[in-house]
C-alpha cells in the first residue's frame, strides 16, 4: 500500500474506530469481543482500502465487514454452545468506570438485555435501523439484504424485542412483588 | 412499552463505554505486516484480486523503474541496516537473473529486470528476504513476475511446507479454502513436487475472488500459477505468476485503449509456465548467503 493511502486509512481508523466499537457492542454485548471484533475488522478494511478510500460508502462498507465478523463469529460452535448454556454475555465489562455505568440510564438496560435475547440477524437490522439511525436502502446495502426483507427483518425484530422487554418488565413486576411480601415477614420475625 | 417507545430508546440509547483497549495506529501497523506478509507468503492457497493488484503496487514500490538486460548494474536499495545488509548478495542475485532469464524464457523479450530488494531489512524476522520484479512481453503480451529469494532466517514468512497444500481458511474465518470453488466446480490446484536432493518444489493456482451479494468470497476465474521452492537448507524461492496486466505494464509496454489511455487486461495465461517457473524456482544461483 502506498504510503498516502496508508495514512489515509490511519485517519480512517483513529476517527471511527471509537463509533465502531460502539455498534459491535450493540451486536454483541460484550465490549472485549467488540474490541476484537472492530480490530478483525480494521485488518480485513485495511486490505480494501486502496479502492475504497475515496468511496462515499467507505463507512457502510466498514459496518459491512463489522457486522459479517460479529455474524461469523456467531456461527462458531463455541459461541453457539455459550448461548445453549444461557449465559448471556455480560453488559457492561469489568474495566468500565463505576461512575460511568451508573450513568446509563434504566431504559438503555432493559434494552440492550432485550437485544441479547434476540436473535443474531434480527439484532443486527434493529441495531442498524435504530440504534444507528440508518435508512433501509442503507441497511440493506450494510447486510447485504433486498429492502424488503431488511423490512420484515426489522418488524420481526422489534416485535421479538417487545416481547423481550415484556418478558423482564413482567419478571421484574414478580420479584418486586416477592419482595415487597418478604418485608413484612422479615419485619415480624424481629 | 409500546413499539414507539422501543424504537425512541433504541435511537437514544446510552452506554457505559470503557476506555479503548486498544491502538487504531497499531491495528494499522498490524494489518500492513499482514498483508505484507500475504504477500510475501504468495497467498495462502488462493491469492484474492485485491492481493494480486496490491503486489503489482507494491512491487513497483520496492524495485523502483526497473532497467534493461544490458544497461549495466540496477540500482542498489535504499534502505540500509548495518546488522543485515544484503545489497552485495541482491546485486549478485539480480547478475544471475540478468544470465538466466533470456535462457528460460527464450521467446520473450523487452526484459526488464529491478533491483532485488531488501525490503524488511530492519524486521527482526523478515530481514533475509529480497523480492525483484521481472517484465517482458511474449506472443501473449506484456508480462511480469516477482522473484523472491528467502533464506532461512526469514522462513517464518512463510507457510510452512506441511501444510502448504492444506484446506485452511482464506479470506473468512473458518472458511477452509477446498469451500472454494471456481466456476468448473474444482478448487484452485496445488500439487508438492519432490526433488531429488530432498526438497520440494510447490506449485498452486490462484484465483481471482470476489465478494457477492452474500457477503462471501466466490472465485471468479483463474488468475496465476505460482511457485515456491522449499529447500533442504531451510531458504526458499517463490514466484508470483500473475495474469493482470496493470496499468504501469500497458503504459511501459504500450498497451492502449483508442482513447491511449492504459488498456488494464489480462493475458490469456500466465507470464510463465510451470516448468518455467521450476526452472527458475530451483535454480541453485538464487541464494541470500
Amino acid at each position: 500500500m502506498r504510503n498516502e493511502d496508508d495514512a489515509g486509512f490511519r485517519e480512517f481508523a483513529r476517527d471511527r474506530t471509537l463509533a465502531l466499537r460502539r455498534t459491535a457492542y450493540l451486536l454483541c454485548l460484550d465490549w472485549h469481543l467488540a474490541e476484537d471484533l472492530v480490530q478483525t475488522a480494521l485488518i480485513k478494511l485495511y486490505r480494501a482500502w486502496p479502492r475504497l478510500k475515496h468511496s462515499e460508502s467507505v463507512d457502510n462498507y466498514a459496518r459491512r465487514v463489522l457486522t459479517r465478523c460479529w455474524l461469523d463469529e456467531v456461527r462458531r460452535s463455541w459461541r453457539r454452545r455459550e448461548r445453549r448454556d444461557g449465559i448471556v454475555p455480560e453488559p457492561v465489562s469489568d474495566r468500565d468506570d463505576p461512575a460511568l455505568v451508573a450513568s446509563a440510564s434504566g431504559l438503555s438496560d432493559v434494552l440492550l438485555a432485550a437485544l441479547g435475547e434476540i436473535g443474531p440477524r434480527q439484532r443486527a437490522v434493529v441495531v442498524l435501523r435504530y440504534c444507528l439511525d440508518l435508512p433501509i436502502a442503507e441497511v440493506a446495502d450494510t447486510l447485504g439484504l433486498s429492502q424488503g426483507t431488511v423490512k420484515s427483518q426489522t418488524t420481526r425484530g422489534l416485535e421479538a424485542l417487545r416481547a423481550a422487554v415484556e418478558n423482564r418488565e413482567s419478571e421484574n413486576r414478580e420479584s418486586e412483588n416477592r419482595e415487597s411480601e418478604d418485608l413484612p415477614t422479615r419485619g415480624r420475625s424481629r | 412499552m409500546d413499539e414507539n417507545e422501543i424504537t425512541e430508546g433504541l435511537r437514544g440509547i446510552v452506554l457505559a463505554e470503557p476506555p479503548l483497549g486498544f491502538e487504531p495506529d497499531e491495528v494499522a501497523t498490524k494489518a500492513a505486516r499482514r498483508l505484507r506478509d500475504r504477500r510475501v507468503a504468495l497467498g495462502s492457497g488462493l491469492a484474492v484480486a485485491v492481493v494480486a493488484v496490491a503486489a503489482v503496487t507494491f512491487a513497483a514500490n520496492v524495485t523502483g523503474g526497473g532497467d534493461t538486460i544490458g544497461a549495466g548494474p540496477s540500482t542498489a536499495p535504499t534502505r540500509k541496516a548495518p546488522d543485515h545488509d544484503l545489497s552485495a548478495e541482491a546485486e549478485r542475485n539480480n547478475a544471475h537473473l540478468r544470465v538466466v532469464l533470456p535462457r528460460v524464457l527464450s521467446k520473450a523479450g523487452e526484459f526488464k529486470v529491478g533491483a532485488f530488494t531488501q525490503q524488511y531489512q530492519d524486521s527482526p524476522d523478515s530481514w533475509a528476504s529480497f523480492t525483484t520484479e521481472v517484465r517482458f512481453r511474449d506472443d501473449a503480451g506484456p508480462a511480469y513476475f516477482t522473484l523472491t529469494v528467502a533464506g532461512p532466517q526469514s522462513a517464518s514468512d512463510w507457510e510452512p511446507l506441511a501444510q502448504r497444500c492444506d484446506p485452511h481458511p482464506v479470506g473468512e474465518p473458518g472458511r477452509p479454502a477446498a469451500e472454494y470453488k471456481l466456476p468448473n466446480g474444482k478448487s484452485p490446484r496445488c500439487t508438492k513436487i519432490p526433488q531429488p536432493d530432498g526438497s520440494t518444489v510447490v506449485v498452486e493456482e490462484t484465483a481471482v475472488a470476489t465478494v457477492g451479494k452474500d457477503g462471501n468470497l466466490h472465485l471468479a476465474r483463474k488468475s496465476g500459477l505460482d511457485a515456491m521452492h522449499y529447500r533442504t537448507d531451510g531458504s526458499i524461492v517463490g514466484i508470483v505468476n500473475d495474469d493482470l496486466i496493470s496499468v504501469r505494464l500497458a503504459e511501459e509496454y504500450g498497451e492502449t485503449k483508442p482513447d491511449g489511455s492504459p488498456k488494464i487486461d489480462h493475458r490469456v495465461r500466465p507470464p510463465l509456465t510451470q516448468q518455467e517457473l521450476v526452472a527458475l524456482v530451483t535454480d541453485p544461483g538464487f541464494t541470500t548467503e
